[in-house]
């Protein structure tokens, strides 16, 4: 569905021509959720930027269903690290941005809005401004905000960086039972191994300067999966794995 | 930024009328003290006559209503360029290149520089304070406006981007909003601005407005008057300040500045 051929990026920093990422090859199937582990400042954001269309590869082609992304567009969703909502706007106004700028009737909107809010659990906020919002309620909005769109594939950078521990465990724990619940094709980015093995079905390990797959694993846990799995040996055995290819 | 921790309301109030009261006071005791003579500095009671004896008997509300109309008009005119010039120069890097040395150019400028020339052009008439407040006011509005432009987060036109935006829905449904507070803040800070260059004109060369009064009392050698004109134009300023501040929080409940 989504495909990645050859893609390289140069860049130029200091009148040096730096390689961030190199011949890279991906290909993501419909409804799978897949998780690119790779250290910081690896070239993760850019890769996903480029796969948004918000930049260009200095080589190679993304490819989705068929056609080739020259442009941003409603088709890739993206989530951010950083806080991205509009201030400006409520809860509800927000998940209703994309909707708005189509030609929708008024009904199926607000049935939409009123879908994400209510899986969201944002229900009872719908009228707040996003500065009254905790961090990771914000993140939530930003979720639904981006699949009230409807995009064909979902892509989120590290959405759950800016989060303390305790509420990124409980992120989790929502992103999977959505995903579960929903089955959105998901390229998620992350540095953290114990985030990837408990949400994707496949982990890319990435490599660092230039970026490229280092190796591949299927995660072999169950679904539903609930926050006791992170507690389990063969979890915990999973998780060593992936770390150890992702520091050699 | 602010270093100390929140205070109340009433305690913020009881600062400021302390404030006052202290500046009052020491005007007092150097005046009714004769300390200073009163033709030098009139005492509080005097400027108070003045000011009532020029409302009922005097030309001082004809005066303000001539100031403000001027400023206003002045205002009104400039934003109508500056608005929709400030934005483009922050959107688009062509058009910065094309405008900002020209609008920099003229920024430095003092708009009382232009005075001799207007009053060639145009008389003394309205037109002429209309031109000089307009040179004075829109090429800094511009560049104020410019200025909150570009300072719109990347993530945010990103985002919009990603949700199918065009550019011209990034201009209209993301850069407008969002810089919508900062520009309402600039209105303020060029309104006090606008003060300054229509006092200039009117001293130079008009036939009514406070700097008119001012120019026309120093003629008289009428020092209560011209503090009666000073004082009214600080009230108006406060009254400004105060209109911005309230519309402020009515117009933008979101921001994280507006917390009543």
């Amino acid at each position: 569905m989504l495909e990645l051929k050859n893609i390289s990026k140069t860049y130029t920093q200091n009148n040096q021509q730096v390689e961030a990422i190199k011949n890279l090859n991906l290909s993501v199937r419909e409804r799978e959720f897949i998780a690119l582990v790779g250290p910081s400042g690896c070239g993760k954001t850019t890769l996903l930027k480029i796969i948004a269309g918000l930049i260009p590869a200095t080589n190679g082609e993304v490819i989705l269903d068929g056609k080739k992304i020259l442009n941003p567009g409603k088709d890739r969703g993206l989530v951010f690290q950083q806080f991205t909502l509009f201030p400006w706007l409520t809860v509800r106004e927000n998940i209703s941005f994309g909707l708005d700028l189509q030609n929708l009737d008024n009904k199926k909107k607000t049935e939409l809005v009123n879908h994400y809010l209510d899986v969201t659990g944002l229900k009872d906020f719908a009228e707040f401004y996003p500065k009254n919002l905790s961090g990771c309620m914000q993140q939530r909005v930003a979720i639904a905000r981006t699949l009230a769109n409807n995009p064909k594939i979902l892509l989120m950078d590290e959405p759950f960086g800016s989060l303390d521990s305790q509420t990124r465990s409980q992120m989790q724990e929502f992103l999977t039972k959505l995903w579960e619940a929903e089955k959105h094709t998901i390229l998620f980015i992350t540095h953290d191994v114990q985030e990837a093995a408990f949400l994707a079905d496949t982990v890319y390990v990435l490599g660092k300067r230039p970026m490229e797959i280092k190796n591949m694993f299927s995660v072999p846990f169950a679904r539903p999966r609930v926050h006791a799995l992170k507690h389990t040996k063969e979890f915990f055995e999973f998780e060593n794995k992936i770390a150890q290819e992702l520091e050699s | 930024m602010n270093l100390e921790r929140k205070i109340s309301k009433t305690h913020y109030i009881s600062l400021a009328i302390f404030g006052l009261l202290i500046f009052l006071l020491v005007w007092s005791l150097l005046t009714y003290t004769g300390f200073v003579r009163s033709f030098f500095l009139p005492t509080p009671t005097k400027v108070l006559s003045a000011i009532i004896t020029l409302l009922t008997e005097g030309s001082l509300l004809a005066d303000i209503f001539a100031s403000v109309y001027r400023i206003l008009l002045g205002f009104l005119l400039s934003l109508v360029v500056a608005l929709p010039l400030g934005i483009a120069l922050g959107v688009s890097r062509k058009f910065e290149a094309f405008t900002e040395p020209l609008i920099a150019f003229i920024r430095y400028i003092p708009p009382s520089a232009f005075i001799p020339l207007a009053i060639i052009w145009f008389g003394i008439g309205e037109m002429e304070k209309v031109v000089i407040l307009f040179l004075g006011v829109a090429p800094y509005l511009t560049l104020l406006i410019a200025d909150i432009v570009i300072s719109t987060r990347r993530e945010l036109v990103e985002a919009a981007l990603t949700l199918g935006a065009t550019s011209k829905d990034i201009i209209t449904k993301v850069v407008f909003p969002n810089a919508l507070p900062g520009i309402w803040d600039s209105f303020r800070i060029m309104i006090g601005a606008a003060w300054t260059f229509v006092i200039i004109a009117e001293i130079v060369g008009a036939s009514s407005g406070l700097g008119h009064l001012m120019i026309e009392s120093q003629r008289f050698l009428r020092t209560d008057n011209i503090f009666a004109a000073i004082v009214v134009i600080g009230f108006l300023g406060l009254a400004t300040d105060y209109f911005f501040k309230i519309t402020y929080k009515i117009f933008f409940p979101w921001t994280e500045k507006s917390h009543a």
